[in-house]
């Protein structure tokens, strides 16, 4: 009976002890931010992926799927006029979130649009609205205004500073479990491919037109480089999940995927996927050590002033 | 306590589904499909680990003949188009929707023929039959390059016939 109460106790701290609510209402700003910029490009192709003269129209789509993959509350106007006001709306959405304004509602509104586009064509969905659904999804659930939101007098307000309820300490443990199982599987999902095991892998993404933008071919005289950056790539994914809650690897694993995400949003053009991944380190940062970040930025951008 | 209680079994049940789900071929998922599909479904939660670990040794896109026939039947040039179609500069940032779009038709000749050639018909008014080729450009290894061989050689390309189609208004 004690180990089981001993058990509960450990549960119990893990989920529902509270959080700090800086970095929920941070993360929550920068959610905003990067969802709306990824998104706004979107708006002026709505025709070409979401028309019903599209590359995939909604009957074909409702036809096409027969209840495999599509929520059973899934609704799509059929006017596409209407489809791009809620499209509208959803980037109003993401901003207003970022402001803080209609705290959960506000989220649960931006998940359900992005929900809503996200099934009606899914044969243009990528890494980035993947991570996007999750990133959301735990936002409905956390209390993410309560520290910093727009404010009547001042630009953002602080109020509270810890939790109180017991669904924000629920959202942040699953951000950062999610983190870890984006990161542990596809490692793991790397390892079945005989090139990253060979540590040839990156060579096969910089070589190939379809990721990459321009013309990699000088790395070819650097194979070691190649190689080194390949197997770095496999060992910091397979063991982030172990990794990140050990006090002396966190930081170097937290510096190393920001390189690895800042590589990957410069060279192959995943702007939006590497920003939202990057966001999310948040979670593993303490406050004293964000707001550090945040003043040597700050002195970094007056210095070139 | 009972609300903790609750939450807590939907966070085991959570955790499982993302651990479970998007692995492809889990025992457990096709085990219990009926537990876990509907929670799935309703969150969007059905993706697959594969996505994040790409293993392109080729680079690929896809090629369309536009057929066009006039009224006496007279077959008329063919036009050639690409999917997707070329990366329009660095901030191109519909290639990756587009990327994505052939990979998923290009699955199954079923989709090809739902999807795909039926769009290529509604996007070239007057055609009369499509016909798709898949192309491949194999990726050169770092030895060839070091030793002087481009990064893109026509040579290296490969091409496969991977379904066709005539257009339903044109027929």
């Amino acid at each position: 009976m004690t180990s089981i109460k001993k058990i509960w106790g450990y549960w119990d701290r893990f989920w529902f002890a509270p959080v700090d609510l800086y970095r929920v209402s941070l993360f929550r700003m920068l959610l905003g931010i990067s969802g709306f910029l990824f998104y706004l490009p979107r708006h002026f192709g709505l025709e070409e992926f979401y028309g019903n003269q599209g590359i995939f129209p909604l009957d074909t789509l409702m036809t096409f799927d027969a209840g495999k993959n599509l929520s059973p509350l899934f609704w799509f106007p059929q006017d596409f006029a209407l489809a791009e006001g809620l499209h509208v709306v959803f980037l109003l959405s993401l901003l207003l979130l970022a402001c803080g304004m209609g705290g959960r509602l506000m989220a649960l509104l931006a998940f359900v649009l992005h929900f809503m586009f996200l099934q009606r064509n899914y044969t243009i969905m990528y890494g980035a609205d993947k991570v996007i659904t999750f990133w959301l999804m735990y936002m409905v659930l956390a209390r993410n205004n309560d520290y910093w939101r727009w404010g009547p007098k001042f630009l953002f307000s602080k109020s509270q500073k810890m939790s109180t309820d017991i669904f924000t300490p629920v959202a942040v443990r699953l951000m950062q479990l999610q983190v870890c199982i984006v990161y542990g599987f596809s490692g793991l999902e790397k390892l079945k491919g005989g090139s990253w095991w060979a540590g040839t892998a990156l060579w096969n993404i910089f070589s190939n037109g379809n990721f990459m933008p321009f013309d990699m071919s000088f790395i070819a005289h650097f194979p070691l480089v190649v190689v080194l950056i390949t197997y770095l790539t496999l060992i910091f994914e397979i063991y982030f999940p172990m990794a990140i809650w050990i006090e002396n690897l966190r930081k170097p694993w937290l510096i190393f995927g920001f390189l690895m995400h800042l590589g990957i949003g410069a060279l192959m053009g995943l702007f939006s996927f590497s920003l939202l991944m990057i966001i999310s380190y948040v979670f593993f940062l303490k406050e004293s050590e964000i707001k550090s970040l945040g003043k040597a930025v700050l002195s970094l951008r007056t210095a070139r002033g | 306590m009972k609300l903790k209680v609750l939450l807590s079994i939907w966070i085991l049940f959570h955790l499982t589904v993302l651990v479970v789900f998007p692995n492809t071929f889990s025992f457990i998922k096709f085990r219990y499909l009926s537990v876990f599909k509907p929670y799935v479904q309703l969150m969007g939660l059905n993706y697959a680990w594969s996505f994040y670990a790409p293993e392109p040794e080729t680079a690929m896109y896809l090629e369309y003949d536009v057929q066009r026939e006039s009224e006496e039947f007279v077959n008329l040039p063919t036009e050639t188009h690409r999917w997707p179609p070329e990366r329009d500069g660095y901030f191109d940032i519909y290639f990756n929707r587009r990327h994505t779009n052939m990979g998923f038709v290009t699955q199954r000749t079923k989709w090809l023929e739902s999807l795909f050639i039926p769009w290529a018909c509604r996007t070239n008014p007057g055609a009369t039959r499509i016909v798709v080729r898949k192309i491949g450009v194999r990726v050169p290894t770092l030895d060839e390059v070091q030793e002087g061989a481009p990064i893109f050689d026509p040579d290296m390309t490969y091409e496969e016939r991977i379904g066709s189609g005539y257009c339903k208004e044109t027929r």
